[in-house]
């Protein structure tokens, strides 16, 4: 059975290559957005995918359907969102496909697999490609409430399709981005014809932070929290002026012993305890949002905060996938991501989906320019998945199979 | 001219019969199985490979036909309903028939299409025969019965003695067993997977189920694991090590060890097969050997037949020449007669078309 | 070394799931003086535990609780022991264990010491029911009657010449190797002991005859050849699942259906294992009892006692098709054990048919049998049929008793 989900992934090689030439030649950025997409479902369509649809929210669904109505599988990929700097910077590297785009040439080609080689499946196939902004999930959110609302009960799980090595990644920290607010009357720092001196008033919180960031939990799986200031704002320069505000904007990644209350709360006591002497001040901390408006006019405030997750590896969508692997020549183990965020947190952590994450390439690369997978490995990626697919939704095949007959 | 037309997973394979002339040999093709899936011009390639000429019916060798095809079965619409039924026992294969057949069936309006079952000849078999010794409810429930195989050939070969006893051993890429008894199957080797019965080059034969339990439960295998090994990793392949077809592995019967020892335990595998079919039948008339290996397996056909000749089998000493398709092997003395089918399958075919077109339509 | 002729008493300990039978056999005279049964030993059930013990021919029951094969043997030997208050002649100087399994350890009778205890104990798992139960035995003689030798004799041993072209399954060498995969054979002891029996009975040098020896019991059954008094082949494999429908065990089947069965259902191999062992046979197809006798009490009223029944049959037919094709002309057929003793209808139907290789029942012979070794076969007949009713503890006896005086371990 290998031997021929093998050949029908290499069957469909050069196929693949073309796609993956094309996709890498596309940056998506806001502006070119349904250019990108289009270039998607259009794929999909030409694979035969037996429907393809987009939401407001510029989810992609391609579904593969099932031979039976049992539970479905759901392969997610995600799409960034590029700021102009970053398409930049993505057009200067000049072949090979990186990592978020060979998520999606890889769940969308292993599906493929799955339609071109008539294997029956149990349930449906469903191919997501979820467009994400920085910390913001609101493309995985708007699918599950909407589109595969009517199908959360009846999923067998969700794939997602990240760099993991080739290993079956079972979690990941949670990201989040608040906010200090700082208000009020500051007179401490203020300087004679200069006005108030804004990082002097800022840095003891800022260096409190700093120290707290050192004292932070870790995870035996997933490593330690951290702690960033990821951008400070001031506004007001008249002393004694309660209209006076900064706000210190951090970036947070947590692991599961903590939550957002939780850490809004420190935060909070940090920066009373910095500020006490200072009666004429309020304090207040809070998640960050952002407003998003997509390509079809869909306008939603976006919460930035990831949750983190973590999948038992005991659990049998876990196990069978990793044994899909094994059995068939993958030197695959179990792992976690210590650096990326996906789409996880929300399936396994809000919906309690089980969810695990396969692709190839690792993700300490991301980011740092060598991004790059071979086709070799896109290749690889296609026929694991593939594995992954027959081993959770295909129709059993003990009995009478193939040409052993 | 007569389409006889077999798919495996990676190819179809074509015979041309002329209906008229049955000596010659057929015209033979093959087509890639993605190619023809996608072809655009397929009923163009396939008339210009049949040098123009009409085709009068195509007939398609299905390895399963479950309990809804008994029999041979011309193809209509309905035909497709039933065979997507069976899609459950088959996987990977009833799919893709489904989408070949289908091809044929629109590229080729108006020429009579029958599909002919490995499995049709033991639905004649008393169900007492197809059971396990497994809970009987969830054996029905399930439809866990023995299906047979290779009915095609064992069906042909018993119906050239309509009264008797005969045991017919079909050579393939499985061998079969069948013992039947005035044309009427009693018995067959392999049932409902292709893991039962006589060994093949790389599946197991019957082992003891313990054994499965063994490396599952105490040395930790999974199904997966195991079925992988018994199907494609077992057999003559396991046992000797070499990667070869039988028709070669059996040169090197007197010169391997491991080679010698496989053919063995194959010849055992065939001695219990034909125990149990003497058994039962009380007696024996007639054995025939069959199928595509049966020319390569002679000395071991010549082998197993010395083995048993003191139930009177006297058999001819070999080379064993002569050009006839069904070829004596045993002397004209012999209280027990034996003989060779050296029929192709597709010829096999042939002739059961032939024998329908002319119940169906017609004479000219 | 030459051989003496000395006296023993061996005291057999043959254990069932829920059974311990012994015997005090008096060697060489192979006199039993002394023997019982302890049932229902380690169950709840309906009937009470009790121990039924005989000296010379007189029967006593004594019902007692008895929780466990140890506690069954204790209480068997403080009976013995008060019996040898009143009669002296009434001892034993040797326990032998029938140990079902020992793996690839052992292939003849042993001697019970230190290093022997460890290996056995390795072999725990390879039968799951029977050998904790007998180690557990052997264990608690080796303590308690520390000066008392202990010999284990094995139903697998019989079974060491069973050739590589019948012993050897079609899998990749490599784990056959690893996992010291092959036709193990069980029942050795009864099939030895019937095949000698029958030898003796019809005056026939063992060395020269074909035998196939059927024990077909309420439990277990098996068929084995024996070509000059050495086991060429066996329906029992390297389990006792292979082989012939059982009571509670399915026998041959298709592998498939154990991945389909645990794929379709989503049973684990535990649980498929159970299925197989203690849920199929005549159990699965008939379902109210996986006793053949009660099937035949039923054939006429019910259709599936008669399927049960016919595939029971069947199956052991099949075997004797097999092997007398491997044994080319078949001088002896035995049938023994419970079924193989007590149902005539089971002969019958087994041999029916069967004239073509030699077997033909003589049917009033098999109608009007009662007990006691009897020859069954029709006077046309090539092979003798005969019945022997087995028994095990006097083969243990013999065994044992062989191994004793080779090894000259007597003062």
């Amino acid at each position: 059975m290998k031997d021929l989900i093998k050949a029908k992934a290499r069957g469909l090689s050069e196929s693949l290559i073309k796609f993956s030439n094309r996709i890498a030649d596309c940056s998506p950025g806001r502006s070119n957005l349904q250019e990108f997409t289009g270039m998607i479902s259009g794929e999909m369509k030409n694979l035969d995918f037996d429907r393809v649809t987009s939401d407001k929210a510029g989810n992609l669904i391609g579904i593969i359907n099932g031979y039976e109505k049992k539970d479905a599988l759901i392969l997610i990929s995600h799409l960034d969102i590029l700021s102009p700097q970053d398409q930049k910077t993505e057009a200067a590297l000049k072949s090979g496909v990186v990592k978020f785009k060979a998520g999606i040439v890889s769940s969308i080609y292993a599906a493929a697999l799955m339609k071109r080689a008539l294997f029956p499946l149990t349930g449906d196939l469903i191919v997501c490609c979820v467009p994400r902004l920085e910390c913001c999930d609101f493309g995985i959110r708007y699918l599950f409430e909407n589109y595969l609302k009517s199908k959360l009960k009846k999923i067998r799980g969700v794939v997602l399709c990240e760099p993991t090595d080739f290993n079956i990644c079972l979690g990941h920290k949670g990201r989040m981005e608040y906010e200090i607010i700082v208000k009020g009357s500051l007179n401490r720092n203020f300087l004679e014809n200069r006005g108030i001196n804004m990082l002097g008033t800022m840095f003891p919180l800022i260096n409190e932070l700093e120290k707290f960031s050192k004292q932070l939990p870790s995870d035996s799986n997933l490593g330690f929290s951290n702690l960033r200031i990821k951008d400070v704002r001031y506004s007001g320069y008249q002393p004694e002026d309660e209209r006076n505000e900064f706000r210190v904007v951090v970036d947070r990644v947590f692991i599961p012993e903590e939550n957002l209350a939780g850490i809004l709360n420190k935060a909070k006591a940090i920066a009373k305890s910095v500020y006490k002497g200072e009666p004429d001040v309020t304090i207040n901390t809070a998640l960050a949002k952002e407003k998003v408006k997509t390509s079809a006019g869909l306008e939603l405030v976006s919460e930035k905060e990831f949750k983190p997750w973590i999948m038992e590896s005991y659990h049998p969508f876990a196990l069978d996938s990793l044994k899909s692997l094994t059995d068939n020549g993958f030197k695959s183990s179990f792992g976690y991501w210590k650096k990326i965020i996906t789409e996880g947190s929300y399936t396994c952590a809000e919906l309690e989906i089980p969810t695990l994450g396969f692709g190839a390439g690792s993700e300490d690369s991301v980011g740092s320019g060598a991004e790059l997978l071979s086709l070799d490995e896109l290749e690889r990626t296609v026929y694991g998945l593939g594995l992954i697919i027959q081993r959770n939704i295909g129709v059993p095949t003990f009995g009478w199979s193939s040409d052993e007959i | 001219m007569i389409l006889v037309i077999d798919t495996n997973l990676k190819e179809v394979k074509f015979w041309v019969f002329k209906e008229n002339n049955t000596e010659d040999p057929p015209v033979f093709f093959i087509k890639d199985l993605e190619e023809v899936r996608l072809s655009k011009t397929l009923r163009k390639d396939i008339l210009g490979f049949t040098g123009g000429g009409k085709i009068n019916a195509i007939s398609f060798r299905i390895l399963f036909g479950g309990d809804f095809f008994a029999k041979t079965s011309l193809i209509t619409p309905e035909f497709f309903v039933k065979l997507d039924k069976l899609t459950g026992f088959f996987p990977f294969y009833i799919p893709l028939m489904l989408a070949i057949i289908k091809i044929f069936y629109r590229e080729f309006k108006g020429v009579p299409k029958f599909a002919f079952f490995e499995t049709s000849f033991f639905s004649g078999m008393r169900e007492e025969e197809k059971y396990y010794a497994i809970p009987y409810e969830f054996q029905k429930n399930n439809k866990i019965k023995k299906w047979g195989f290779h009915g095609i050939f064992h069906e042909a070969n018993s119906g050239m003695f309509h009264r008797g006893k005969c045991i017919s051993v079909v050579f393939d890429k499985q061998t079969t067993v069948c013992s039947a008894n005035d044309g009427r199957p009693v018995s067959i080797s392999l049932g409902f997977t292709p893991l039962e019965g006589v060994m093949s080059r790389t599946s197991c034969g019957d082992l003891d189920p313990g054994i499965v339990f063994y490396l599952m439960n105490i040395q930790g295998f999974s199904i997966y694991k195991i079925d992988d090994i018994l199907k494609n990793e077992s057999g003559f392949l396991g046992l000797t090590g070499y990667d070869l077809e039988l028709k070669d592995l059996v040169k090197f019967r007197g010169k391997d060890r491991n080679v010698r020892l496989a053919f063995d335990i194959y010849q055992a595998q065939l001695l219990k097969c034909i125990g149990e079919g003497i058994s039962i039948l009380g007696g024996l008339d007639n054995v025939i050997f069959s199928g595509s290996e049966v020319s390569a397996l002679v000395p071991v056909i010549h082998s197993l037949l010395k083995k048993i000749s003191f139930l009177g089998i006297n058999t001819r000493s070999l080379p064993w020449i002569g050009k006839e398709e069904v070829f004596p092997i045993t002397s004209e003395e012999s209280g027990i007669k034996a003989c060779l089918n050296r029929m192709s399958l597709p010829k096999v075919i042939l002739y059961a078309t032939v024998n329908l077109i002319c119940k169906k339509l017609p004479r000219r | 070394m030459k051989s003496k002729i000395v006296k023993a008493n061996i005291l057999t300990l043959n254990c069932g799931s829920s059974s311990l039978k012994y015997k005090i056999i008096r060697m060489p005279d192979e006199e039993c003086f002394v023997e019982g049964e302890a049932e229902r030993v380690g169950i709840k059930t309906q009937g009470e535990s009790l121990i039924s013990h005989s000296v010379s021919g007189k029967t006593r029951i004594i019902k007692t609780e008895l929780g466990n094969h140890s506690i069954a043997l204790r209480k068997i030997l403080a009976l013995i022991k008060s019996d040898a208050q009143k009669n002296k002649e009434i001892t034993f100087d040797i326990f032998a264990h029938r140990y079902v399994h020992p793996g690839n350890f052992f292939t003849k009778p042993v001697k019970i010491n230190k290093p022997v205890l460890k290996k056995l104990k390795e072999t725990l798992s390879l039968a799951a029911i029977h050998n904790p139960i007998t180690y557990g035995l052997i264990e608690f003689c080796y303590k308690e009657y520390e000066t008392v030798e202990q010999f284990a004799v094995f139903d697998t041993a019989f079974h060491r010449s069973i050739p590589p072209e019948f012993s050897t399954y079609a899998l990749p060498a490599k784990i056959s190797k690893k996992y010291g995969l092959k036709k193990i054979g069980f029942h050795g002891i009864s099939h030895q002991y019937v095949t000698e029996e029958a030898c003796r009975f019809l005056k026939r040098n063992i060395k020269f005859q074909k035998v196939i020896s059927c024990h077909l019991g309420t439990g277990g059954s098996s068929v084995c050849a024996i070509n000059r008094g050495k086991s060429v082949n066996t329906s029992m494999g390297f389990t006792p699942l292979e082989g012939l429908v059982m009571n509670t065990r399915c026998g041959d089947l298709d592998l498939g259906i154990i991945f389909y069965i645990m794929s379709k259902e989503s049973f684990s191999p535990v649980e498929t294992e159970n299925i197989l062992n203690k849920k199929s046979g005549i159990l699965g197809i008939f379902s109210s009892s996986s006793d053949l006798r009660d099937v035949v009490d039923n054939i006429g009223a019910d259709p599936r006692a008669k399927i049960a029944f016919d595939m029971y049959a069947r199956r052991v037919k099949d075997y004797i098709g097999f092997y007398a094709l491997i044994l080319k002309k078949t001088d002896i057929l035995v049938f023994t054990d419970s079924l193989g003793v007590g149902v005539p209808l089971l002969r019958e139907s087994i041999c029916d048919n069967m004239a073509f290789l030699g077997i033909s029942l003589d049917r009033e012979k098999n109608q009007t049998y009662r007990n006691g070794i009897c020859e069954l076969s029709s006077a046309q007949a090539q092979t003798k049929i005969l019945v022997v009713p087995t028994n095990e503890e006097l083969m243990i006896a013999r065994e044992t008793y062989k191994e004793l005086t080779e090894n000259d371990t007597r003062h």
